[in-house]
């Protein structure tokens, strides 16, 4: 039965990632000049046509279409959960994790913005039944103080507490959104050590450790790109602890003038391919864009729940994310060369 | 079943001809023009006319056009050369934009169309409310929004219960609440911010709509109704005028298709002061023919010369084959064309490539049906892979009766030789565990058969193009051919146990010699040519002509052993079969349709793996030692 149950993620994992979008699809949206060719060329994928059938394209607002796809792959998510074992149904369940972090660090950027409306909207209110603390409460916080109190029973309040007295505008958010991430990334090899052991921890560690790799290169492109950030703002935004990099590589790569010749670097770098020992080559970091393949390679070839599992959601937050950069990009009308930097496939 | 013969053909004319005779040179059939591009380059002096392609850019044009209004202009040529491109260009761009013009208003009226199809949708969906649309419109202390919000929006109405407004929803469905809000004029405003925030699409209701919803119901399905009427109505005047311009516009691509091929033409004009020539290849036989294309033309001169007279221009090579041969030069010319003046090697590569596809894919029944699907293929499609099919399903059929298979029952044919023939069992036992040796010697035979007959053929082709040295010191020529064959007799000698000629007297002449000279082949053929004979010293040419000499006589080995895929893909059509069977009769009644689909799998499978495979054997193990194929196709100027 426990088998069969595997067997079962496995299988769905791998039909959700068969309908997933190729490069060929973000070659195509990264051309396009509005929002509404985005949302209409999603409403035609076989992936996203079930939950943007009923739009109207032409007036859909670039919130709600971002809203639409997280919910999407939320759903997805949830749905590969539910055949899930009780025995290491805590490393299954950080998806969880992730997802909720992402609403805090929502409901304070509405804080810092004054915008409480944009929290209320953006609140994924299906998550209720699964989220560790009431959404609605914590979306109707007014101030730091009154979030970091709505989340006193959960691990959260402990993240949040040293930044807590300080009026909205004062926020320190650059550096709770660098705390968040790393309680999430320690909690996730804290629980990759719990459950597994030998060669599977070691790759679910290789998997979380490119992961974090990639999230730093993308954000130090980004703060330097599109907010012009000081070496020390980017520096702190960084997860260290979990580095492949090595510190004074990062430190020569956040230090470059150009944020454009970020990539160049890498080209160039020894980091360029990251392998393992057969030379099946992970990552891949090209002047126009980032190759990433240790995933894929697992949707491909393993049989193995955990990885497959671990594998399918990254690719979906990675592919989420790609949409949300697309999107924006589009909205704030930057060029297909500079959209195309930021996507990983 | 050879090379045609061709002869090369030199057109030239006064300039003031060219046009006349483009006209009648876009006709020639047989005529493998030479690009002007190969002769101006090296002769000082000469022209080429082969300005800008006009044509192109209106051609397109004109294909946009016809794709967007769907218009069916025939691909009729029409020959005029009266032609002006700035007027063709106008006519196109004025049609283009009075059809675009008409069709913007037909997408006008299908945008509110779906307009009112949406507020059509909202009124369907708020027919519960039994109050007029006017009077809710119209209050001047209260304002209403109609619209649909997201479902998990309407959840987060809670948020905001303190302020002032009224939500009322009237259905639901998968993704969106159908609803209504009011609010004052004073707090419009926000609260209009509010629902924005939540995604609220709100939904104008026409100002023509009056009464209640049912009653808008009716006024706005009636006002689709007329735009739909209207819409089919101009459908029906676009559909009159697409084809005014339709009849006006074939003439138009008729000429350009036409001036078109002439532009084109022009890349195998070359120009010498006020005279043009025109060069090119045809067969003997259609040299009149040719001549007589251009009859009446005056000052039209056409000079004919054996085709190697220019050394500027490799003559084409057009390849002569018998029918059943003929099919095979697909698979000759995808390795490359023989060399004008060279042997076509497709006879030899036809005959052997369905001799070994047979033995390899011997089945009577499959075979049959293969050549069935072949001839479908070939008379339908005209196909030349179904041409041979036919060919090679024939013989797989009569080596399918040697071996008494017939859709993979290998007993079923058993009768026919032990009661009709009155032999003892089928020629050929292939699932008696005892023949397997003998058929793959049988098959090792075959190719060593097929390599002499291979090392044969290379030097007959060097013999004709006077390379002695590869005739007579070449592992391909006869040095290779007695050594390869004396080592072959001994081997058959000693396994038939008929005697021993590995001993000196022979090894000498049989094995050293050729060695010896295969080895010294480049030495001899530097002297030859007047070079210096070791310009890397001995040491260095003993070194390296050692290695080449192994990986020679290894190579005899491996190109031998190579045909051992006869033998097996023999035995395996049988296992697969013996599979099919076996499931036959696992299945019970249904035996029949996995008898089907079984046997349609193997011919599938194993027929493609098998073509592939005795291609293969073609082009590594026999072409490698007789074929260059460096020639070039003979080309009409229509293909």
């Amino acid at each position: 039965m426990i088998a069969f149950a595997g067997n079962a993620i496995v299988a769905k994992a791998k039909s959700i990632y068969g309908k997933r979008l190729m490069a060929s699809d973000y070659e195509a949206m990264i051309k396009m000049k509005t929002v509404p060719e985005v949302a209409a060329f999603l409403r035609n994928h076989p992936k996203y046509a079930e939950i943007l059938r009923d739009i109207s394209v032409d007036s859909i607002h670039r919130g709600q279409l971002e809203a639409l796809i997280k919910k999407n792959a939320f759903n997805q998510t949830l749905r590969l959960i539910k055949f899930v074992q009780i025995k290491d149904s805590d490393f299954f369940r950080l998806n969880l994790v992730q997802r909720e972090i992402d609403i805090i660090l929502e409901i304070l950027r509405s804080m810092i913005s004054e915008s409480f409306d944009t929290a209320i909207s953006d609140v994924p209110y299906y998550m209720k039944q699964n989220s560790s603390f009431d959404l609605f409460q914590a979306s109707s916080s007014k101030s730091i103080d009154e979030l970091a109190n709505n989340l006193q029973k959960t691990p959260y309040f402990t993240v949040l507490k040293p930044y807590m007295a300080v009026a909205n505008h004062d926020i320190d958010y650059v550096q709770i959104e660098h705390d968040l991430e790393l309680y999430y990334y320690d909690l996730v090899f804290q629980r990759i050590q719990e459950n597994y052991h030998g060669k599977l921890r070691k790759e679910l560690e290789t998997i979380y450790l490119t992961r974090i790799e990639l999230e730093n290169i993308i954000k130090i492109y980004r703060l330097k790109k599109f907010y012009h950030a000081d070496f020390g703002t980017i520096k702190n935004t960084l997860i260290h602890k979990y580095s492949r990099i090595e510190e004074k590589k990062l430190d020569e790569i956040i230090a470059l003038p150009n944020p454009d010749s970020i990539l160049i670097y890498l080209d160039k770098s020894e980091f360029q391919r990251f392998s393992d020992d057969k030379e099946y080559i992970y990552v891949e970091y090209y002047v126009e864009k980032i190759n990433y393949n240790l995933a894929k390679r697992y949707m491909y070839f393993s049989g193995s729940v955990p990885k497959v599992y671990t594998a399918f959601l990254i690719l979906s937050e990675i592919e989420t994310e790609n949409l949300t950069n697309i999107i924006e990009g589009i909205r704030y009308q930057l060029t297909d060369v500079e959209i195309k930097k930021m996507l990983i496939y | 079943m050879s090379i045609a013969k061709t002869k090369l053909i030199t057109i030239s004319s006064s300039l003031d001809k060219l046009d006349q005779t483009l006209m009648r040179f876009i006709d020639l059939e047989d005529f493998h023009p030479v690009f002007s591009s190969k002769i101006v380059e090296t002769v000082h002096g000469l022209t080429s006319f082969s300005p800008d392609n006009a044509c192109t850019g209106i051609i397109s044009e004109l294909a946009q056009l016809e794709r967007e209004f769907n218009l069916d202009l025939p691909n009729l040529e029409v020959r005029s050369t009266d032609y002006d491109f700035e007027k063709f260009h106008q006519t196109i761009t004025e049609s283009h934009n009075l059809l675009k013009e008409y069709l913007e208003k037909i997408k006008e009226d299908q945008a509110l169309i779906a307009k009112y199809q949406e507020a059509l949708t909202q009124v369907k969906n708020i027919e519960s409310l039994d109050v007029s649309l006017d009077d809710i419109f119209s209050c001047r202390y209260v304002y209403a929004r109609a619209g649909r919000l997201p479902i998990d929006s309407v959840e987060k109405l809670k948020y905001y219960r303190n302020r002032p407004f009224v939500f009322k929803s009237f259905s639901n469905d998968q993704s969106f609440s159908w609803c209504m809000y009011f609010t004052t004029p004073e707090y419009e405003r926000e609260i209009d911010n509010i629902f924005s925030s939540l995604f609220f699409e709100r939904i104008r209701i026409p100002d023509f709509v009056h009464g209640t919803p049912e009653k808008a119901e009716e006024t706005l399905q009636t006002e689709i109704n007329r735009l739909n009427g209207d819409i089919e109505t101009k459908n029906q005047e676009l559909q009159a005028m697409t084809d005014d311009y339709s009849r006006r516009l074939s003439t138009l691509k008729g000429q350009l298709l036409f001036l078109n091929r002439i532009f084109e033409a022009k890349r195998y004009v070359v120009g010498l002061g006020d005279r043009f020539t025109i060069s090119g290849f045809t067969e003997v036989a259609n040299v009149d023919k040719v001549k007589n294309q251009f009859a009446g033309i005056d000052d039209l001169e056409i000079e004919v010369r054996p085709p190697g007279s220019d050394k500027r221009i490799m003559p084409p090579t057009k390849l002569k084959n018998g029918w059943f041969s003929r099919p095979f030069s697909i698979f000759v010319e995808m390795y490359g064309v023989p060399a004008y003046g060279g042997i076509d090697p497709t006879p030899f590569f036809a005959i052997t490539y369905c001799l070994l596809f047979g033995v390899m894919f011997g089945d009577l029944g499959q075979g049959l049906l293969l050549a069935l699907f072949g001839l479908i293929l070939a008379k339908w499609k005209k196909s030349k892979l179904g041409e041979i099919a036919i060919r090679i399903g024939l013989f797989s059929a009569f080596f399918g009766l040697l071996y008494g298979s017939f859709f993979g029952n290998e007993e079923i044919l058993t009768p026919f030789y032990t009661d009709v023939l009155h032999m003892a069992s089928k020629p050929i036992e292939i699932m008696d565990s005892g023949s397997t040796m003998t058929l793959l010697i049988g098959a090792l035979s075959i190719g060593a058969l097929l390599i002499i007959l291979a090392i044969g053929m290379g030097i007959y082709t060097n013999l004709r193009k006077r390379k002695y040295i590869e005739v007579f010191f070449s592992h391909n020529g006869f040095a290779g051919l007695i050594f390869y064959v004396y080592v072959l007799v001994a081997l058959a000698l000693s396994m038939l146990g008929l005697g021993n000629i590995l001993t000196w007297p022979f090894l000498i002449p049989f094995i050293g010699v050729p060695l010896i000279l295969i080895f010294m082949k480049e030495p001899i053929a530097r002297k030859h040519e007047g070079k210096k004979m070791f310009p890397s010293g001995i040491g260095g040419f003993v070194m390296e002509g050692f290695f080449e000499l192994f990986d020679v006589v290894l190579s005899y080995v491996t190109n031998t052993m190579s045909f051992m895929r006869v033998g097996g893909f023999i035995l395996s059509h049988a296992g697969m079969m013996l599979v099919v069977t076996s499931l036959m009769e696992m299945v019970g009644n249904s035996g029949w349709l996995v008898g089907i689909f079984g046997n349609l799998f193997v011919m599938l499978l194993e027929g493609l793996i098998v073509g592939i495979q005795v291609l293969r054997l073609e082009y590594y193990e026999m072409f490698s030692r007789y074929y260059d194929g460096n020639g070039i196709a003979f080309q009409t100027i229509k293909q």
